[in-house]
């Protein structure tokens, strides 16, 4: 198979990256069924969205054992929060921790210090049990959970590890600097967002 | 293309409060000549300035947002827009290099007003991420617009290229001054 040159995989690349948010903001998804529904639900969240977004920037500049890690971390903990969601316990909002998780990975990322790989883990585990919560609280009635949570898992997972791939495929000494700029961007978004609330 | 046309759907906010987020750094021209002055003073001053002025821009930029945010009062606030396009420019015509902490308490003062000013934007938005991702993100391209402008520098004719650049930046954010105070 013919492989693209490099400048134009990345163009490619950030193409995809530009067009996919606008595709579908509504929140519901009438003729989707509740698998690719979970799916697109949880990437037109943008909290959501941003949160697994810097975990995967984090966890890709972090080195391989890190990013397999929060790979194998998430999608578990993203369906554990679905179903801490089912239980129909009274559970608090997560845009919150979520805004609070861009904060921290995004500053995290901006530092680009070296962190135990536990760390990753665990703020994926965080982040998956947010965004689980999150998607489950907000099914409808009528949708079939265990459509609907995997559907979730898969596609959070997937931005994720796509994140993981592109950092980790950077190589020119300047990319280094380009993601801590993009850290730092996402923590400025998360920080501004949160002190609206009270 | 594809975005536009789905902006019909009840979610539209996202796509708006973006839209709004992104023009709001570049609908002003006094925050426009500052963000590409920061950057280019960057890579006139070389490392470490060219990545730390970016990197830590955004973040001190928020602290300003925060407080726009929850409304904290702070006066003067246009005045210091203007006073750092021209305190910008004129570092870059001078072709000044303090040190560093000096550099980045300018520039970090000057990120205080200009995340205020977009921040007291941010709660009248339908779609208060959406809005704050688009202006941070407009902010950092206005950044990369002049770093990129700056790798001029290394040229026989780039550096008067910048000090040109900055004498031009000067002018603008003297006149916007005036018209501030």
């Amino acid at each position: 198979m013919q492989r693209f040159p490099r400048p134009r995989r990345l163009l490619a690349s950030l193409a995809i990256l530009a067009l996919t948010p606008g595709t579908a903001w509504a929140h519901e998804f009438p003729g989707a069924g509740d698998f690719y529904g979970g799916m697109l639900h949880v990437v037109t969240s943008l909290e959501m969205l941003l949160a697994i977004v810097a975990l995967g920037i984090l966890a890709g500049q972090q080195g391989r054992s890190a990013a397999l890690g929060a790979l194998g971390a998430f999608p578990v903990a993203t369906l554990a929060g679905g179903l801490i969601a089912l239980s129909g316990r009274d559970l608090p909002g997560v845009t919150v921790p979520l805004l609070a998780a861009m904060v921290i990975l995004g500053i995290m990322v901006a530092a680009a210090r070296p962190l135990p790989r536990g760390a990753i883990i665990a703020l994926a585990v965080v982040v998956g049990i947010a965004v689980g919560v999150g998607n489950g609280v907000e099914m409808g009635e009528g949708t079939v959970a265990w459509r609907f949570l995997p559907g979730v898992a898969l596609a959070g997972t997937l931005v994720l590890a796509w994140l993981v791939g592109f950092v980790r495929w950077l190589r020119a000494p300047w990319t280094g600097i380009a993601v801590r700029v993009g850290g730092s961007w996402i923590a400025a978004t998360g920080m501004m967002v949160l002190a609206l609330r009270p | 293309m594809m975005p536009f046309a789905l902006l019909a759907h009840p979610g539209a906010g996202v796509g708006a409060g973006f839209a709004a987020g992104f023009l709001h750094p570049l609908t002003g021209p006094d925050h426009m000549l500052a963000m590409i002055g920061v950057g280019i003073w960057g890579s006139q001053l070389g490392k470490p300035s060219i990545w730390v002025l970016p990197v830590t821009f955004p973040l001190v930029m928020a602290v300003g947002g925060v407080l726009g945010v929850r409304g904290v009062p702070l006066s003067g606030v246009e005045i210091g827009v203007a006073a750092s396009a021209l305190a910008l420019g004129l570092m870059i015509l001078l072709a000044a290099r303090p040190p560093l902490w000096v550099a980045a308490t300018l520039v970090g003062i000057f990120a205080i007003y200009h995340g205020y000013a977009h921040g007291i934007e941010l709660p009248s938005s339908a779609a208060p991420l959406a809005f704050g991702l688009g202006f941070v993100l407009a902010t950092g391209l206005l950044h990369v617009v002049g770093i990129a402008f700056g790798l001029v520098h290394n040229r026989p004719w780039g550096a008067r290229a910048l000090r040109a650049a900055g004498a031009g930046i000067a002018a603008g954010g003297a006149y916007f001054l005036r018209i501030a105070l």
